[in-house]
């Protein structure tokens, strides 16, 4: 009984040092941005940084209360054409920030409910493979808002799970 | 020796020869070119018979007695279109007072979603002196002919999306007060440089 309580309790130390560890590796959301729409567009479009402290990550997918689907697509120009596609996933290395940003990698909301209005507010949850769940307020700006200057020096208004 | 210099000639003509196919092959295949820009091409642009965003009838008189910049675009673009009509807007803006013949016109290339309607709520988004253009789908690929405008549907399975999409060429053009192409500016200029190409049109 003794031997079986010394090794349990050694048991859930570890699993509290592996979930320690699991749990150590966060994602950081900076400069959130959104672009106006109008009264009818059924989409609109969300762009932020990602971050990664350590490790390896993937973006796998979003949704959002305003979008009846939230896609997440690049834009390719190639000789002046603008190509867009979706992409199945936004891999994230510890370091290497991802700009999702204006004629790149963005996330995109489809079947828009409601317009969105310069000075509101989009909430959006973001679904990444190691990370879980982690939930961001995406402010809306100008109709064709440009990230901020020195976007990709980091934030301060990113949320982590 | 004379030999050497027949074999000489051969190759020069026979990479000369290749040299031109291949620029005449890759004019043809690209919608516009780098060295396209910033130089005069009257082959752009003609008449044209449309819908503007309120309903009314547009035509190429509509050129006549402004100086003009003239977008292709569709707004279910989500972030090359808004940014490049940001752009337009802020060139208005900059012009002011200064340039009060200025005007431009977006271009859709997505007919059967942008409507007058849509476009109405769209353009105004941007700037109130920014005219949405839309019509028939033929009508608006026989004005994509004549402006060089590439466009292609892309279908939502081979996009991979919900929703179907349009690949398009991303370039603004400028035109004369007589209703002439001058020149044509790339995806993500900035607006001073297109304000100050629009006070340099003389006539």
């Amino acid at each position: 009984m003794k031997f079986f309580a010394k090794h349990l309790a050694l048991a859930s130390l570890s699993m509290l040092a592996l979930t320690g560890m699991a749990a150590a590796a966060t994602v950081t959301v900076t400069e959130p941005f959104s672009r106006a729409t109008a009264p009818t567009a059924k989409v609109g479009a969300a762009f932020l940084t990602l971050a990664l402290d350590q490790g390896e990550d993937k973006l796998l997918s979003a949704s959002s209360p305003v979008a009846e689907k939230v896609e997440l697509h690049n834009h390719v120009m190639e000789n002046g054409v603008a190509q867009m596609r979706s992409v199945a996933a936004i891999p994230l290395v510890a370091g290497t920030p991802v700009q999702l940003q204006p004629g790149g990698l963005h996330i995109m909301l489809i079947g828009l409910k409601q317009q969105l209005k310069a000075g509101d507010a989009v909430p959006l949850t973001l679904n990444f493979e190691k990370a879980g769940a982690v939930s961001v307020s995406v402010p809306v700006k100008g109709p064709g808002a440009r990230p901020a200057a020195g976007a990709e020096q980091g934030g301060h208004n990113g949320h982590q799970h | 020796m004379k030999r050497r210099m027949l074999w000489t000639g051969i190759a020069i003509l026979g990479a000369v020869g290749f040299l031109g196919a291949a620029l005449l092959v890759a004019d043809h295949l690209r919608p516009f070119s780098q060295a396209d820009q910033g130089q005069g091409r009257a082959d752009i642009g003609g008449p044209f018979a449309l819908t503007d965003h309120t309903g009314a009838p547009i035509t190429e008189a509509a050129l006549q007695g402004k100086v003009s910049l003239i977008y292709f675009g569709y707004s279910y673009c989500p972030d090359i279109c808004p940014t490049d009509l940001q752009s337009i807007g802020e060139t208005l803006d900059l012009l002011g007072n200064e340039l009060p013949d200025a005007q431009a016109l977006f271009v859709t290339v997505d007919p059967e979603r942008d409507t007058p309607e849509h476009l109405a709520g769209y353009v105004s988004l941007f700037h109130p002196n920014l005219r949405g253009v839309t019509g028939t789908p033929e009508q608006i690929e026989a004005v994509k002919k004549e402006f060089r405008v590439y466009s292609k549907k892309v279908s939502a399975e081979e996009a991979g999306t919900t929703e179907y999409l349009v690949d398009h060429s991303a370039f603004i053009y400028l035109f004369d007060r007589q209703g002439h192409f001058v020149r044509v500016f790339g995806h993500g200029v900035q607006a001073a440089e297109m304000a100050a190409a629009m006070k340099a049109v003389r006539s």
